[in-house]
């Protein structure tokens, strides 16, 4: 069958893209030296990756770092974009659309243009170079990822199911926990997730608005691929994706295990 | 007393009128229909009732009491609406506990209603069964037992049927009339089908152009539509042109006597089944373009001699198109308007 044919083709050529990277990682991660013409590392061993990777306090630090930040991140998205999300995505009113462009602004204008802005806020405030600071500098560059997912999913979703909820008896708070937060959950899971990522790559913001007393694992990266250390480079980068693979998936499967207990399984 | 009463309510969405003036008083444990045309606001009308819109002005009480701004929550108004909003992410027995136990009821109190009342939608064995796994008829019982479950003073239903094939739509008619019958809420059925405002209500009210035009029983709307616009929206009536002078009505279909002032320009209505044909006697002549057979009874369309289209409807089966025939009405038959204001 041509259509199978092409499907696999297709498959097969996205399966490369992302597995000849991770496999240059890992291989960069495993050779001492890979000079140009060799098309394999000519000396591997993975003494000197386990080498850089155990007993290496800054190292954990940085990924301490990069987590609770990521984590502040996502909780002051959420925070902040459910509400939002739900007023654009429901409701309209005047200047509904303009505000749905403008929330897009942080993102529009160059990352370093809005982080100086909000640094000297930041040196006013005294949350240059606190974690608390980096966290919110991340929040303005998440939030509008994160907002517009969860307005999509509000505008599916609409109120009807709330209303209904509330014509059967139930106030505020129980309609937000029974029926409201179930039904975006798949879109605050995605939303979620795109701001842990973003917060978790985040370099330039970091750098400018924790002042290098915050350090977290891009920062404590990116010197080692200036510096040509190819090899380093390589070992953190891993231990980069595996961070983030591990904590998304966490979180996806707590958050499915508790819905599924309490709302798709329960008698 | 009255289980719902409306005063006055007005309703602007964005500066438009989507309903005017409308005042209605429902009684306790009474049927009502609510027809009109999509668009004439009866769903508004409804959230209005059940809290889930403020009224522009106007008061809303139930059993009573003003709820006008009363939260949704404290009303004991419950719509079901035509898409059910059955929450997707529980099982059927969550959806009808729902109710029961955001009220804070006993575990035990809950499981033993909600058992009865699954029995009576006849769905006992769907209780750990999900909303997507129900059949359309399935999803509006559920849905109607959810709310009934909580024994609300007050039952909406917004097109809850229209969803539905044929035979299910007729089945379901059934069962909320047995179900009102046996539960005695007070319940106003939003719809646009007036066969089935006439079958299961008590009173039909007509909402045209966002305003109520008449509340009557279904057989007083049926027989003397108020105005003209009650008239033809009714349909299944002929309406013609003509006018009043010394006690009869001159027009198309003859001199009919009436009791009115003599006045130009009125407009004369009578039921499709009120005009009598026969082949020999009879005062209008006319000729039969299309003739329709649909089992119980025949239509018939007759052109008369100025060009205009009479409809009748007869269990006659002698006539065939191209026919010459003539007409007859009976005097009592016709409903006269006065043709500006649109009221008799």
């Amino acid at each position: 069958m041509p259509g199978g044919k092409l499907m696999r083709l297709v498959v097969q050529c996205a399966l490369l893209v992302v597995a000849v990277p991770i496999v240059s990682l890992l291989m960069q991660a495993i050779s001492l030296q890979w000079p140009f013409p060799s098309l394999l590392p000519p000396v591997v061993s993975i003494d000197h990756a386990v080498a850089l990777l155990w007993n290496n306090p800054r190292l954990l630090g940085a990924v301490t770092a990069s987590l609770a930040i990521a984590l502040m991140t996502t909780a002051f998205t959420l925070l902040l974009a459910f509400p939002a999300a739900k007023a654009l995505g429901v409701y309209k009113f005047p200047g509904s659309e303009a505000i749905k462009l403008f929330t897009l602004l942080p993102i529009m204008v160059p990352t370093a243009t809005v982080t100086m802005g909000l640094h000297s806020a930041m040196i006013r405030t005294g949350l240059a170079g606190t974690f608390l600071g980096v966290a919110i500098v991340h929040t303005v560059f998440a939030l509008p990822y994160a907002l517009r997912i969860l307005m999509h999913v509000f505008e599916l979703v609409g109120e009807r199911h709330e209303q209904q909820a509330a014509m059967l008896g139930a106030h505020g708070g129980r309609v937000f926990c029974t029926i409201t937060l179930p039904l975006v959950m798949p879109g605050a899971l995605s939303a979620a997730t795109m701001s842990f990522i973003i917060s978790f790559s985040q370099y330039i913001t970091t750098f400018m608005i924790g002042g290098g007393r915050i350090i977290t694992l891009p920062l404590y990266l990116v010197p080692h691929v200036q510096g040509g250390e190819w090899h380093v480079a390589s070992v953190y980068s891993l231990v980069f994706v595996v961070t983030t693979l591990a904590a998304l998936t966490l979180m996806q499967y707590l958050v499915r295990r508790y819905y599924r207990e309490t709302y798709f399984l329960s008698p | 007393m009255a289980g719902i009463s409306l005063v006055d309510v007005t309703k602007h969405f964005q500066g438009k009128p989507t309903l005017a003036h409308i005042s209605l008083e429902v009684s306790n444990g009474e049927f009502m229909a609510l027809l009109g045309p999509s668009g004439s606001g009866k769903t508004t009308l409804l959230k209005i009732i059940a809290g889930l819109e403020l009224p522009t002005t106007g008061r809303v009480y139930i059993n009573g009491v003003d709820v006008t701004f009363l939260p949704a929550q404290s009303r004991q108004a419950i719509i079901v609406f035509q898409d059910h909003s059955l929450f997707p992410h529980m099982t059927v027995s969550e959806n009808v506990s729902f109710g029961l136990r955001a009220r804070g009821e006993s575990r035990q109190l809950v499981t033993e209603k909600v058992r009865a009342m699954l029995d009576i939608i006849q769905l006992p064995d769907r209780a750990h069964s999900f909303p997507h796994e129900l059949s359309g008829g399935e999803k509006q019982r559920v849905a109607l037992a959810r709310a009934c479950v909580l024994e609300p003073s007050v039952l909406l239903l917004d097109e809850p049927f229209s969803n539905l094939d044929v035979n299910l739509r007729l089945s379901m008619r059934e069962f909320v009339s047995a179900l009102h019958s046996r539960l005695k809420f007070t319940c106003i059925l939003v719809t646009h089908d007036k066969e089935e405002a006439f079958l299961m209500s008590q009173r039909v009210a007509v909402l045209l152009d966002n305003r109520l035009l008449q509340v009557a029983t279904p057989e007083k709307l049926y027989e003397g539509p108020q105005s003209l616009r009650v008239a033809s929206f009714l349909g299944e009536r002929n309406i013609f042109p003509g006018r009043v002078q010394g006690g009869y009505f001159h027009s198309m279909l003859g001199a009919i006597p009436c009791n009115r002032p003599d006045q130009e320009s009125v407009v004369g209505t009578c039921r499709f089944d009120q005009v009598s044909l026969s082949s020999t006697e009879g005062e209008v002549p006319g000729r039969i373009v299309q003739k329709a057979f649909a089992g119980r009874f025949t239509t018939y369309k007759i052109e008369l001699a100025q060009g205009m289209i009479v409809t009748a409807v007869g269990s006659e089966q002698q006539y065939l198109a191209g026919d010459t025939v003539h007409l007859s009405v009976e005097g009592r038959a016709v409903l006269i308007y006065g043709a500006e204001d649109g009221s008799n």
